[in-house]
């Protein structure tokens, strides 16, 4: 057997492309089959039982809430953007210390969600956690809120916490697109007696399309994806406020034994990411 | 590839700061600093403050956490909340040290071949294997949550460390491959030319070319998958069990029992980012240049 | 070549799992009689809270007593009967690889491991230590489906209690209503406190961090607002005017609830009504263990009422445990639930958890002032007792996840429209096909 593999190294390809065809593409096809199937309660079953979950989302306020939360949680990404476009032309004045602020920005990225989840369970805390501790001795007494556990404004808060957690990607991948323009083009540009701040708005920002791309298709897919951080933070609460769909697929399918709605959550979440994330990744594929 | 040009722009190796050139110490960019480092320490603060909220907590005794602000630096520092913490975790980090492991160099190994194969290789349907492979980045988990419970109870892996580590394998390759197809093209064209020349095979020229002049670049895709592994909570939710339970499920249940008062939970989530810190100091250059060719993807 | 395989395998395709096969019937005596056998299992259930856990380790010990060679590995699910632990459980359980037993609630409840073919029937067990003729009057029906038995109950607990700050009150100069409590009397203390207490401090906590604790008092309210309505909820026809008529109350009740009630866990709740921050709660009887740790004593530190309107009823909340068939080791698993039944465990484990021991020959003397009471209660024939649908006895599964998720809703609304929740909540037993033939209203 080795020698044949010697022989046909290619085959070797088999193993990596067998996983993600079986565990992608077949569980694709075997997801959307589940969403019509008769399946009721723990123990799966095949048949066809009929359009019911699709005609059951219609109905289901819960599904409402929890697309336009998932849909709401795309203003992470204008945001995201201004302040990581900030950081990065900061960035790029060649401070003293610029590294070091550069690891710090980045450092709620490389942690886990369950650990910044529960940091900011404890930082909205509303009696005794870190942001109305500080409001208080600051003196924004009125400032103070119940953060993640009112149903007004679980969804800002959130939304706060996950800017915190994603800007400084951001800002590393745009400081990444402003120094990979060449510097010849700078030094040309300086030498038609163009501005530092006209560089950038003339030379530099255009560069920046592919960052931009970038960033946003990265905290689209969080969007769409957004299960373990509100899920550590507030269990898709109060009540439903903070439902997202991928936390109500999973409360109904593994708390309810919904499987068949659950896959088709499921299913409507891999519509969006076709609807709002491919197409900006082919154009670039294409390119 | 771009991809290595932003990464090593990074890396130090690439244009200079723009400043450089005209900085001549006028006063309005005296003032222009002192905003910009006014600026930055302003975000620095933002970005430390929940850090620096977890560590004083994590340091005080359950009394003293009710009746102190949380952002004081305790009188006297215990550590026995990261005992306590730690007593709670024990198991659960071995599981996930073990997950971890074993899901890193499976899928870094999987998706090692899959990059040279696609980078350096020509064959039938080569691109479009490769869009679908790519596109498997895309896919929101929630879609196959069903399928792969079913599959993972029909292998008795359900509740398994093994499970656990074919699960992360298995979603791990994609963005590897991606990842390494870009370092592997980097590796010139000619120097395998004259390998094969030299009448290797091409798992020869793999093994004894490609890999040893792309250390970084494998060094890279296996901290930045370990971080991943490390750091997810989905798979381990859904095919985990008690006995098997990576730390962040354990972290996230300990919110639910009164033996974890708040120290303990910022303890245990200061041991939960300890590895991942450690990389970060220790190779963050590596971490920094994966997250940039993870980003690609895109661009 | 472990890959290869893996992938044929993969490639077959996976088809349902393979059925369990119903155990035989093994030998009960010479299991139970066996006190030399060795080993280790795993005993599943959610009790984290102080109190709870000193009381789930005493009944370890004594069934160590008897069987010196078994260790008992104790696993706390945190998250209670609604978490996503038990469904854990249950999966496990189907795959051939649960825990030897697992807490759970009789009633409704086991429904769905009865239908998946998964317990074991305990009915041998029952007669082996005659646990039928032991136990408190209704509950053995309880525990019972289509006259076989599949749990053995370790411990009850009353469900419709307001307990309060007694400190609180008197610092304040606050009398306690004497019981019974009318629904004007409680509105008017609420009102009382409201005004007595200083800013930051309210008259009622609930502690619904975990959606259970807004059901549990929902459906307090609901026996105390009419027991008809009980009846006709838990048999899957009430109507929208009676389920609007409880949220009425609900809602008026949650005026007096602090605002961050959704912050905390049921025990995290507790623990600041100890504060002092909060005067009351209305919560199930395992709340006792929680203020004994705390080092609080009843009618020192806290007193207690049954919540208003409901003074002639008992909330039944039963503990129990059960052994799947499925399990690694059978055997053990019956011991433990043998051992459930033991009286000394019963003293052991009911002294410490505060509830009512099932049993009979469990002697009063073990329970203090309030716990007595409730025993005494039970056995009175005047006692009118209900199942709790919170705790899983009188609703089916999927009428409770859903109703605890739209009843958090509704506690967590700052202005919730009651018709429309009264809407939502018909529908969500509409939709899990609630009908029940409970008889409450005598």
């Amino acid at each position: 057997m080795v020698g044949f593999l010697k022989r046909n190294p290619l085959l070797l390809l088999v193993i990596p492309l067998g996983l993600v065809f079986y565990f992608v593409y077949v569980g694709i096809g075997w997801n959307l089959w589940v969403s019509v199937s008769d399946w009721r309660g723990l123990n799966a079953s095949y048949g066809f039982g009929g359009f019911g979950a699709y005609i059951r989302m219609i109905g289901d306020s819960t599904f409402w809430i929890s697309l336009r939360n998932t849909l709401l949680l795309f203003t992470i990404i204008p945001i995201c953007i201004v302040l990581g476009l900030v950081l990065a032309l900061i960035m790029d004045q060649g401070l003293k210390g610029t590294n070091l602020f550069r690891n710090l920005f980045l450092l709620p990225f490389a942690l886990s969600f369950v650990v910044t989840g529960t940091i900011w369970a404890w930082m909205y805390n509303p009696s005794s956690g870190i942001l109305n501790s500080l409001l208080r001795l600051i003196g924004l007494e009125s400032l103070t809120g119940f953060w993640h556990t009112s149903q007004q404004t679980v969804m800002p808060s959130i939304i706060l916490a996950l800017v915190w957690q994603f800007s400084g990607y951001v800002a590393l991948i745009f400081l990444a697109g402003i120094k990979s323009v060449p510097q010849s083009q700078i030094n040309a540009a300086r030498l038609d007696g163009a501005s530092q701040f006209k560089i950038y708005r003339r030379l530099v920002l255009p560069q920046l399309k592919g960052a931009l791309t970038t960033s946003v298709v990265i905290i689209a897919m969080f969007a769409l994806r957004s299960f373990d951080f509100i899920w550590v933070l507030t269990g898709g609460g109060p009540g439903y406020s903070s439902h997202t769909l991928p936390i109500q697929m999973y409360k109904e399918t593994f708390m309810s034994s919904r499987f068949p709605y659950g896959a088709a959550i499921g299913n409507v979440l891999l519509v969006l990411v076709l609807l709002l994330v491919m197409p900006l990744t082919y154009r670039s594929y294409r390119r | 590839m771009k991809t290595r040009a932003t990464a090593s722009g990074l890396c130090g190796n690439g244009r200079g700061s723009a400043m450089d050139s005209s900085a001549n110490g006028s006063a309005s960019t005296r003032v222009l600093y002192v905003l910009f480092y006014a600026l930055l320490l302003l975000f620095a603060v933002f970005y430390l403050l929940p850090f620096w909220g977890a560590l004083t907590t994590s340091l005080k005794q359950a009394r003293e956490v009710a009746i102190t602000n949380p952002l004081a630096f305790p009188s006297s520092p215990t550590f026995s909340p990261y005992l306590e913490a730690f007593a709670q975790l024990k198991r659960p980090l071995l599981n996930s040290v073990l997950i971890t492991v074993g899901g890193t160099l499976g899928s870094v190994f999987l998706g090692s071949i899959c990059g040279y194969a696609f980078a350096k290789y020509r064959f039938r349907y080569d691109n479009l294997i490769f869009t679908l492979l790519v596109s498997a980045i895309f896919l929101p988990y929630q879609a196959i949550l069903v399928p792969l419970f079913q599959t993972i109870r029909a292998l008795g892996l359900y509740n398994t460390i093994p499970g656990l580590i074919l699960v992360h394998t298995a979603y791990g390759i994609p963005m590897c491959a991606l990842m390494f197809r870009g370092f592997y093209g980097d590796v010139p064209d000619c120097l395998i030319k004259q390998a094969m020349m030299d009448g290797n095979g091409p798992w020869r020229i793999y093994t004894k070319i490609v890999l040893p002049s792309t250390k970084i670049a494998t060094v890279t895709v296996l901290v930045f998958q370990f971080t991943s592994i490390w750091n997810e909570m989905l798979f381990g939710l859904i095919i985990g069990g008690p006995d098997s339970m990576p730390a962040t499920i354990a972290l996230n249940n300990m919110m639910g029992t009164l033996a974890a008062e708040w120290n303990v939970q910022m303890a245990g989530s200061m041991w939960l980012a300890l590895p991942v810190l450690i990389l970060y100091i220790a190779m963050g250059k590596y971490l920094i240049r994966g997250y940039m060719a993870g980003a690609v993807t895109a661009s | 070549m472990v890959s290869w395989c893996l992938i044929v395998v993969l490639l077959i395709g996976v088809a349902a799992l393979p059925g369990q096969g119903m155990a035989a019937q093994m030998d009960l005596a010479s299991i139970l009689e066996d006190t030399a056998a060795s080993g280790r299992f795993d005993v599943y259930h959610w009790w984290t809270a102080g109190g709870e856990k000193e009381a789930i380790d005493f009944a370890i010990a004594e069934f160590q007593k008897r069987y010196p060679d078994l260790k008992v590995v104790s696993n706390a699910i945190p998250g209670g009967a609604g978490g996503a632990m038990v469904m854990k459980v249950k999966v496990l359980a189907l795959t051939g690889n649960s825990p030897e037993t697992f807490q759970a609630h009789p009633g409704l409840e086991l429904q769905p491991y009865l239908d998946a073919g998964m317990l074991y029937d305990l009915t041998g067990l029952w007669e082996y230590a005659n646990i039928e003729e032991r136990l408190l009057s209704g509950i053995a029906e309880l525990c019972q489906v289509d006259g076989h038995y599949y749990i053995v109950p370790i411990g009850v607990h009353k469900t419709n209690m307001i307990y309060y700050n007694k400190r609180l009150f008197d610092q304040y100069g606050i009398t306690a209503p004497s019981e019974p409590v009318t629904w004007d009397e409680f509105w008017s203390l609420c009102e009382e406190l409201k005004q007595k207490l200083p800013a930051g401090k309210y008259p009622l906590d609930l502690g619904d961090r975990k959606g259970w604790p807004a059901t549990h008092v929902f459906e307090t309210l609901m026996i105390g607002t009419d027991p008809q309505i009980y009846e006709d909820f838990i048999n899957g026809k009430a109507t929208e005017e009676q389920v609007k008529e409880v949220l009425d109350r609900f809602k008026r009740f949650m005026s007096y609830v602090a605002p961050d009630h959704s912050a905390r866990l049921w025990y995290e709740g507790a623990g600041r009504v100890v504060a002092g921050d909060y005067a009351m709660m209305l919560q199930g009887s395992w709340i006792q263990a929680f203020f004994t740790s705390q080092g609080w004593t009843y009618g020192e530190d806290f007193g207690a009422f049954a919540a208003p309107g409901t003074s002639e009823y008992f909330g039944f909340c039963i503990d129990a445990f059960v052994v799947p068939q499925g399990s690694r080791n059978v055997p053990n698993g019956l011991r433990w639930a043998y051992m459930v039944s033991d009286p000394q465990t019963q003293i052991a484990f009911s002294r410490a958890k505060e509830s009512v021991s099932p049993y009979i020959d469990t002697p009063e003397e073990i329970y203090d002032e309030l716990t007595r009471r409730f025993r005494d209660e039970l056995i009175d024939s005047q006692t009118m007792v209900y199942p709790s649908f919170t705790h899983g006895t009188s609703l089916p599964w999927e009428a409770i996840t859903d109703l605890h998720s739209r009843i958090s809703d509704f506690a967590t609304s700052s202005n919730p429209d009651t018709e429309r929740y009264a809407r939502l909540i018909t529908q969500a037993l509409r939709e899990a096909g609630v009908r029940g033939e409970w008889d409450i209203v005598k």
